[in-house]
């Protein structure tokens, strides 16, 4: 009887000791996953949104360039010509991404950015300043 | 004569009956330890496979917010002075006529530009490599409270449950059984809070919790420390010069391009990970 014990006995400890040992390695293996995935995403995200925040920069000095021409010069021979909608949607644009926070808890952050995407393309189109990084990007 | 026979027989009786009782034990021996050997191979890898999926669980969620972190502050860096040059390039390939009314510049510049910084950004922001994974994977520490509570807590819920069966059927409906079903039911509260602050009164409790932010202050620290090492390995040199370069070329066009990065590097990328 106290062989058969032992028998039931030698395999519950191999079964908790090899698992043990597999969360051990579980842990690791699963941090090393997550943090690869993560790091690609968070490529993809800070690339993008970066995009887009320094684009939009540029445009509105651009455009704050020309007005200033505008007033001081009533010449209109080189004075460059940002359609009044496409102006419109810089400022929209403008204030989607100061107000952009990526908080994981937010569900509606996808929605946000969506929005972004949208607008972005559609200002570039409607100023005239399509990018031609748009296609390498994939944005 | 008589006296011979005895000793023949005894010595040939013992000797015998030792040599088949260490044939006995060995061949028991040799088969039992087989049949262990036999169990142990078919159940450890069962084992192990069922710690790596608990394991993996535990773990990846947190692995997958340091990365993203991580990558996307670098990313986001990079990518603002690729946004900077390529937008102006586009606005000037666009308005060539314009603005340039008899003399024509070269624009080529401002393309090379964007070819360099793309390449620069391939460069820094790929997926980390084999070794850095393999560095990560070594140097991975197990700093969370919670893994170990759930740990320690998976395996101490078998034996009161065992005991709570037992005294059913011994007790038949008193009040020791009802008894055990609380302590049980105060054992999962305690899983639900993940073992911190669950008594609120509690010094121990209160212990718990303080060390549990001592702790994660400590682990958030290391990470800064970390993101800040990158940073400034990458933007102390190389990104210096590029955006100095970025700076020189876009002021040869006429516009103010320090003012442009300084407004580009103030926009900040939040990120907030629980």
């Amino acid at each position: 009887m106290k062989e058969f014990d032992q028998l039931l006995s030698v395999e519950s400890d191999a079964y908790i000791s090899s698992k043990e040992q597999g969360i051990d390695d579980g842990k690791r293996l699963g941090y090393v996953e997550g943090y690869q995935l993560g790091f690609e995403k968070g490529i993809e995200l800070g690339q993008e949104i970066g995009y887009y925040q320094s684009c939009v920069t540029v445009w509105n000095h651009l455009v704050s360039i020309n007005n200033n021409n505008n007033n001081n010069n009533n010449n209109n021979k080189n004075n460059l010509k940002f359609s009044v909608r496409g102006i419109q949607n810089l400022e929209k644009l403008t204030k989607l991404l100061e107000d952009y926070h990526l908080d994981f808890n937010d569900e509606n952050i996808m929605n946000t950015l969506s929005e972004i995407r949208l607008k972005f393309k559609l200002t570039s189109v409607q100023l005239g300043l399509q990018t031609k990084e748009n296609d390498e990007l994939s944005f | 004569m008589n006296n011979k026979q005895p000793k023949y027989q005894e010595d040939d009786f013992y000797g015998s009956d030792e040599h088949f009782e260490n044939d006995e034990i060995k061949k028991v021996d040799y088969l039992s330890n087989k049949d262990l050997d036999r169990s142990i191979q078919k159940i450890a890898p069962i084992g192990y496979t069922d710690g790596l999926e608990i394991g993996k669980e535990l773990t990846l969620q947190r692995g997958f917010n340091e990365g993203f972190k991580e990558a996307s502050g670098i990313s986001y860096k990079w990518s603002l002075l690729l946004g900077l040059v390529s937008s102006v390039d586009v606005f000037f390939h666009n308005n060539k006529q314009t603005m340039f009314d008899q003399e024509s510049k070269d624009t080529s510049i401002l393309s090379n530009l964007v070819d360099k910084i793309n390449r620069l950004i391939k460069e820094h922001c790929s997926s980390p490599t084999i070794e850095q994974l393999k560095d990560e994977f070594l140097n991975f520490k197990d700093i969370s409270i919670n893994d170990k509570d759930q740990t320690t807590t998976s395996t101490s819920t078998e034996l009161p449950t065992k005991s709570c069966k037992n005294e059913e059927s011994e007790c038949c409906g008193n009040g020791s059984c009802e008894k055990e079903v609380e302590n049980e039911k105060c054992e999962d509260d305690d899983d639900d809070s993940d073992g911190c602050c669950g008594g609120g009164g509690n010094t121990n409790d209160q212990g718990c919790c303080k060390s549990k932010n001592n702790k994660e202050e400590e682990e958030e620290t290391k990470q800064l420390e970390k993101f800040q090492f990158i940073i400034d390995k990458m933007g102390g040199q190389l990104f210096d010069e590029l955006s100095k370069e970025c700076v020189d070329t876009i002021s040869s066009f006429g516009l103010d391009g320090q003012k442009m990065l300084n407004d580009c590097l103030s926009k900040k990328f939040r990120v907030t990970i629980n």
